[in-house]
């Protein structure tokens, strides 16, 4: 296998404890990926369209995946997930769903509208280390993404 | 939402369909509500057990300042679960009553709901009253009423700025159409339906605090009188809410 860039993770959550979490998990599983932050989908739709606070690449680069929550104040993530699968320029950035809901509702919806996974937020540490492991192995490793 | 027309003369199949739409649309606004308070009941729970494990991690491994901070986090969780399951039951209470009838002066109302939450928060805020007239309709909803609508205007105030709160009344036909107007942070005119929905806030959890059942039960209130309610903001300059409510019948 080729050495790669380390896909850059940008997660929308609007909990405080939850992004936390999932940096200390993600250092737990010893990646090294870069992880950005948003809060909810209409900072997710600025950050990815490089607008309002989101202009300079430098600090907001175009993430390689997406790890999405589905509730979230202002515009939530069914309504974002809606545009980015809409957006021919966004449709290729694989999208994971990781949240709360396990509405079967929630998970056909997500897949009809294109997301690459959906996962069940764990309910402990060692379960989110376990989950940012496997993102790792096949997000990081194994599949091949579209170039930019 | 619509205004209930009790006087109608209406049809007897005509009411029979009424009647089934009216619970149907209950049974579809139940199951939503339903989702939506497990949802946001699990956040919390979801959290005690989170932090609880690595609390536990913590111990094992000698770490007991991480494992302290873990317990306040498992505390802080069980709060915020306390406090969304008293809300929970009020608006479970409010949306299963039947409203009293009472003359209710709602500028007195006011003046003491403004001093206690004023008091409280220890402020500048300053609260300004004109003459409303008198309603009739439930006064402890009223109070709940009133009291969520100004702790709100209260709340998302902007930064730096004393929170102004100008409440104002006048009578329209059988209504009193009351406004509650502050020069707060406000929001955008496109979730002025979105905030009535409970749980929804614009903001997360660490900016304001709050179940994001207020304005909810709000509404509920509201509509258990047969009035309505709207909302309009400015982002950065405040947000007026406007709501109808029965006013005292004359003679």
């Amino acid at each position: 296998m080729q050495d790669r860039e380390p896909l850059i993770i940008l997660m929308a959550d609007d909990d405080a404890d939850d992004r936390a979490i999932a940096a200390e998990a993600l250092r737990e599983a010893r990646l090294a990926n870069e992880l950005h932050f948003v809060e909810d989908g209409e900072k997710l739709m600025d950050y990815l369209r490089q607008t309002g606070d989101y202009s300079d690449p430098e600090t907001a680069p175009r993430p390689g995946i997406i790890l999405l929550d589905l509730n979230m104040p202002r515009k939530d993530g069914r309504e974002a997930l809606e545009e980015i699968k809409a957006d021919p320029d966004l449709r290729r950035i694989p999208v994971v769903v990781l949240t709360t809901s396990t509405a079967e509702e929630d998970v056909y919806r997500s897949y009809d509208l294109g997301v690459s996974g959906y996962i069940a937020k764990p309910v402990t540490f060692g379960g989110l280390v376990e989950v940012m492991r496997n993102l790792g192995n096949y997000w990081f490793e194994l599949v091949e993404l579209p170039g930019e | 939402m619509t205004l209930r027309d009790d006087t109608a003369p209406a049809a007897g199949r005509g009411r029979e369909r009424q009647e089934r739409e009216r619970l149907e649309s209950s049974n579809r606004d139940l199951e939503a509500f339903a989702s939506l308070a497990a949802h946001d009941l699990q956040e919390p729970l979801r959290k005690i057990r989170m932090y609880a494990d690595m609390a536990k991690v913590a111990v094992e491994s000698d770490r007991l300042e991480d494992a302290l901070a873990g317990l306040d986090r498992v505390e802080a969780a069980a709060n915020r679960m306390q406090g969304l399951i008293t809300d929970l039951l009020g608006l479970a209470r409010v949306a299963g009553q039947v409203p009293s009838r009472d003359t209710v002066d709602v500028a007195a109302l006011i003046e003491s709901i403004g001093r206690q939450l004023v008091d409280r928060t220890g402020d500048d805020a300053e609260i300004e009253v004109g003459a409303i007239p008198l309603l009739e309709a439930d006064p402890v909803l009223m109070r709940q009423l009133f009291q969520n609508l100004i702790s709100n205007a209260l709340k998302f105030r902007r930064p730096g700025v004393p929170a102004k709160v100008r409440v104002s009344g006048e009578q329209v036909g059988e209504w009193v159409v009351v406004s509650v107007a502050d020069n707060g942070i406000g929001f955008d005119d496109k979730y002025a339906e979105r905030i009535f929905r409970p749980f929804q806030r614009l903001h997360s959890r660490d900016q304001y605090e709050g179940s994001g059942v207020g304005l909810a039960m709000v509404e509920a209130i509201v509509e258990r009188h047969g009035g309505e309610i709207s909302a309009h903001g400015q982002p950065g300059e405040g947000a007026t809410f406007t709501l109808n409510l029965p006013a005292v019948s004359e003679g």
